[in-house]
């Protein structure tokens, strides 16, 4: 009966050869292909429309977060107490009448200001202030 | 098919300014038996220098998301076996016949192939290979061929050693009992 043994042969190689100098040139020819690829690196059509995405995605956030910071930047939230009673004092609209109706006893307390003058200044300025006669009647 | 240490390497092959010379090193180093694996599967010239071009083109691709779980050498092992295997598949596609009449295509046009210096038993060897599943004619051409150890095969292919010793000797007992009846 006719037998083969693959393993207990002389091993058969595949017979398989190539062109002279052939791996030689192969590389070169892929190290070359390599660094034109390189050169060219052309973005493509995926990655163009990553981009586009992106761009709008960013537009979008930008839109978005342009009020935000305007509401946490808005300059009344840094204005200081006594720039705001100079506001109010000097150049508001607001009247004598409405800032009394809009102030209780507390905050009429609270900005009241002890002022040091003398009884000689007080009568002096009543002597030549008539105007003044009226209101203290009154 | 020992290189200098291997992470240092990987790093070589990752710097922009030593990438270059690195990856002409690893051309080099692994051109010839990657031709070997790739042309035991497509068995013509022509074809496998497609396929092993493809394969260089990927690794230098790819080199950036190679983490170094696997050796280099099994990585690139693997990208050659599954370009040629796409290769076989997509050329069976375009001819609407299959991948196994393909190859066996290639074996008959062997003989008038400039590029094979072989008999007829380099033939039988070849069609009786060709008659097995397609796990078993990976594990038998990297073992008999390739004269790759278990262990490496395991690493390319993801089966564990027992599983490949298995897997070769049933397909060396087909190939026996085909070489007989042929």
């Amino acid at each position: 009966m006719k037998t083969f043994k693959l393993n207990s042969e002389t091993k058969i190689d595949t017979g398989f050869t190539t062109p002279e100098n052939y791996f030689e040139n192969f590389a070169s020819k892929i190290l070359l292909e390599i660094q034109e690829n390189d050169e060219k690196k052309p973005i493509a059509l995926y990655s163009k429309i990553k981009i586009w995405t992106a761009a709008v995605a960013a537009i979008f956030i930008l839109g978005l977060l342009i009020p935000v910071y305007h509401f946490f930047e808005n300059p009344m939230s840094k204005i200081d107490d006594k720039s705001l009673e100079n506001y109010l004092v000097y150049s508001s609209s607001f009247s004598d009448a409405e800032l009394a109706y809009l102030l209780d006893n507390n905050d009429l307390e609270k900005i009241s200001i002890e002022l040091k003058v003398e009884d000689k200044i007080i009568e002096n300025e009543l002597t030549k202030n008539t105007d003044l006669e009226q209101y203290l009647l009154n | 098919m020992h290189l200098q240490k291997e992470s240092e390497f990987i790093q070589e092959l990752l710097n922009p300014k030593t990438q270059n010379k690195a990856f002409e090193k690893l051309l080099i180093q692994y051109q010839k038996p990657l031709y070997n694996h790739i042309r035991t599967i497509v068995i013509s010239h022509d074809d496998t220098d497609d396929v092993l071009q493809n394969t260089f083109l990927k690794v230098y691709q790819y080199l950036k998301t190679f983490k170094g779980e696997s050796k280099l050498f099994s990585w690139m092992y693997r990208i050659a076996t599954n370009e040629a295997l796409t290769f076989l598949k997509q050329k069976a596609r375009k001819n609407g016949v299959s991948s196994e009449t393909i190859q066996n295509k290639a074996i008959e046009n062997l003989q008038s192939e400039s590029y094979f210096d072989g008999n007829e038993i380099q033939i039988k060897l070849q069609k009786a290979i060709v008659i097995l599943p397609e796990k078993q004619q990976l594990v038998f051409k990297m073992k008999y061929f390739d004269e790759l150890k278990y262990e490496e095969i395991s690493e390319i292919l993801g089966t564990s050693v027992g599983a490949l010793k298995a897997s070769y000797h049933h397909a060396v007992k087909k190939i026996e009992s085909f070489v007989i009846k042929d």
